[in-house]
């Protein structure tokens, strides 16, 4: 019973997850624990040089830094599993507080760039397979390359400015705003940025549609439909996209995980608190304790939804779950 | 035996030149590979010294001038040439993403091809590792290595390297796992050849394709993510010219001087798209499938 529990694919996978959890909590602390850059220097700047030993060894040991490296990860490594995820030396908050406040933005983020790019992505990956090397194609093609090509942070910034400057328009100039609080500033703060990272994150969505749709179309169960009867359009829209939305859905849950943690930029830009501009700050700040746990945090989130996606693609491929 | 090692090494010299017709016939390649060194060749202008001003020279009686016929690009709110300023940008970026490549693909393939020759504990180690190293969101990862780092273009390298070493694993490691139980590398060994001649003489040459198209990727990633490094403020230091950082400063007077963000802007993205057209050019005429990040 229990063999056969360990045996189940499901299962090895969520272990698997962990263990890399494990590693990245290691790695994680060896980068910003054992690699030089002093807490004490980051904590008092110039006034550093000004402490006697006396006060620099009971600061070490206040901070916990005197202590054996490994020591040192433990304790680190309990506290995070007790829900400890530190105070950030600056603001006097709890990592944990700030976390609350800004995972939602960048959740929130996410999800409207994802269904940005979901409908970019999927809608001319499937027009440019269906007229394979003609006007669509192309102009699918060249709406991905530029997608590849224009770096998040360059689009971000003139439409920003262009926007702010020539039209008026900068939501994101007021405070943030929240959705439940002022729904339609909270939108218009949103979907800029949202679409901008929808649009780079569209790119391997439709890449990938297109790949897998072309693969599919292939197939003799599609020129059986045709010959049926059924339409074009659904047989495109129906037959072939069901069949080859698998690699659609691991790419799009990969890009979603990416948008979780890679959304630093576009955030930075259009002052949005969420999770990216937090370890931003942090590194601008020194506060190690806030760059430590929210890398972490990002990471988790990052490896969670690839299990989400991976186990999803089991669920829904009848040929995966057979094995 | 030898005589089919022969016939082997022969077939991989063979077709060289006809690769390169069939790149430049091929649409998407040629114009990449022509994009890409106009770019490059501006950029050994400027490491030369031959572009016609000093990218940081000031000249105040020249201060945010439009573009002319003596400042291509325009100037900046110091008077410097704006061109050889973005001459200047290409270097350091391709010299960090040419650097950050290098070192993620000799460490990355090294490791990938003897996790998948060797196997065993190795294997799962290095399997392990770049699971890690995937955790976490590409841009994340090298921005916290380049805020622990002390800042410079070598270091900037590094942190670029570490996100591209998983990758260049995954790429080298399958194909290996089938060439290892090939005939020719199951007669190498029955000679007695050891480990290390035979990826070097039969491994290696087989991946080479793949090889290829992923460093010409990964080249493209690394400009993209040294840029967005630099415009976050985490790149190259000033006063060094850098594409991101030149972005990010044209930003406050890009309605009094859109020329500031339009020269960075343009060599960025041609840059990128150019190594993408390549990379896509080379997967076709090498077959090769590109893997997407």
């Amino acid at each position: 019973m229990l063999r056969k529990l360990f045996e189940s694919p499901v299962l090895r996978r969520i272990l698997a997850a962990i263990g890399t959890l494990i590693g990245v909590a290691v790695l994680v602390f060896i980068m910003l624990r054992a690699l030089p850059g002093d807490q004490i220097q980051a904590a008092y700047g110039t006034e550093a040089a000004a402490l006697s030993p006396e006060q620099r060894t009971a600061l070490e040991a206040y901070y916990g830094i005197d202590q054996p490296l490994f020591v040192q990860f433990f304790s680190w490594a309990g506290q995070l599993l007790t829900g400890n995820l530190g105070i950030s030396t600056r603001g006097q908050e709890t990592v944990a507080n700030m976390t609350m406040q800004s995972l939602p933005v960048t959740f929130q983020l996410a999800l409207l760039a994802i269904i940005i790019a979901l409908v970019i992505g999927v809608g001319f990956g499937v027009l440019a397979a269906a007229a394979k090397g003609k006007f669509r194609d192309w102009l699918g093609q060249s709406i991905s390359l530029l997608g590849l090509g224009v770096p998040t942070f360059l689009l971000g910034a003139a439409i920003l400015t262009i926007a702010a400057q020539l039209l008026g328009f900068n939501p994101n100039g007021l405070p943030y705003a929240h959705p439940w609080e002022n729904p339609l500033l909270n939108f218009n703060q949103m979907i800029i940025p949202a679409a901008v990272l929808g649009f780079s994150v569209a790119a391997p969505i439709l890449r990938t549609t297109r790949a897998s749709f072309l693969e599919v179309s292939e197939l003799d169960f599609v020129r059986t439909a045709r010959a049926k009867g059924i339409s074009v359009k659904r047989v495109r829209w129906n037959h072939i996209l069901r069949n080859a939305s698998l690699p659609i859905v691991t790419m799009t849950g990969m890009q979603f995980g990416f948008l979780l943690g890679g959304a630093v930029v576009i955030e930075q830009i259009f002052s949005l608190p969420g999770l990216g501009r937090q370890v931003l700050l942090a590194i601008n700040q020194k506060d190690f304790a806030v760059v430590q746990s929210t890398v972490l945090i990002i990471a988790l989130l990052f490896v969670l939804v690839n299990l989400a996606t991976d186990l999803l693609y089991r669920r829904i491929d009848p040929r995966v779950r057979a094995e | 035996m030898t005589a089919a090692i022969i016939t082997q090494a022969a077939d991989a010299q063979k077709p060289k030149s006809r690769r390169f017709t069939k790149l430049m016939r091929n649409g998407a390649g040629a114009v990449g590979l022509c994009i890409v060194l106009l770019i490059v060749l501006l950029g050994v202008l400027s490491f030369f010294g031959l572009m016609p001003y000093d990218p940081l020279a000031q000249d105040a009686s020249a201060r945010m001038q439009a573009p002319s016929a003596a400042h291509w690009l325009g100037t900046d709110q110091f008077g410097r040439d704006q061109l050889s300023r973005v001459a200047a940008g290409i270097v350091n970026s391709l010299m960090v993403a040419v650097v950050a490549t290098v070192i993620s693909a000799v460490v990355g393939i090294g490791l990938g091809v003897l996790a998948g020759y060797l196997r065993g504990v190795f294997d799962v180690i290095v399997g392990a590792v770049s699971n890690v190293l995937f955790a976490f969101p590409s841009l994340l990862l090298a921005l916290t290595l380049a805020s622990v780092l002390a800042r410079n273009w070598f270091t900037v390298s590094i942190a670029v390297a570490v996100v591209f070493v998983p990758i260049f694993i995954r790429v080298a490691r399958g194909p290996v796992l089938a060439l290892r139980e090939v005939e020719y590398v199951n007669a190498a060994k029955a000679t007695g050849m050891g480990p290390l001649a035979i990826v070097w003489r039969h491994i290696l040459p087989n991946i080479s394709n793949i090889v290829i198209v992923q460093l010409t990727l990964s080249l493209s990633w690394a400009v993209l993510t040294e840029a967005s490094l630099s415009y976050l403020g985490l790149g190259t230091p000033p006063p060094a010219p850098s594409l991101g950082s030149m972005v990010l400063e044209s930003q406050t007077l890009v309605t009094i001087a859109p020329w500031l963000l339009v020269g960075p802007g343009i060599a960025l993205v041609l840059l990128i798209i150019g190594l993408n057209l390549l990379g896509d050019g080379l997967s076709d005429v090498l077959d090769v499938t590109r893997e997407d990040r």
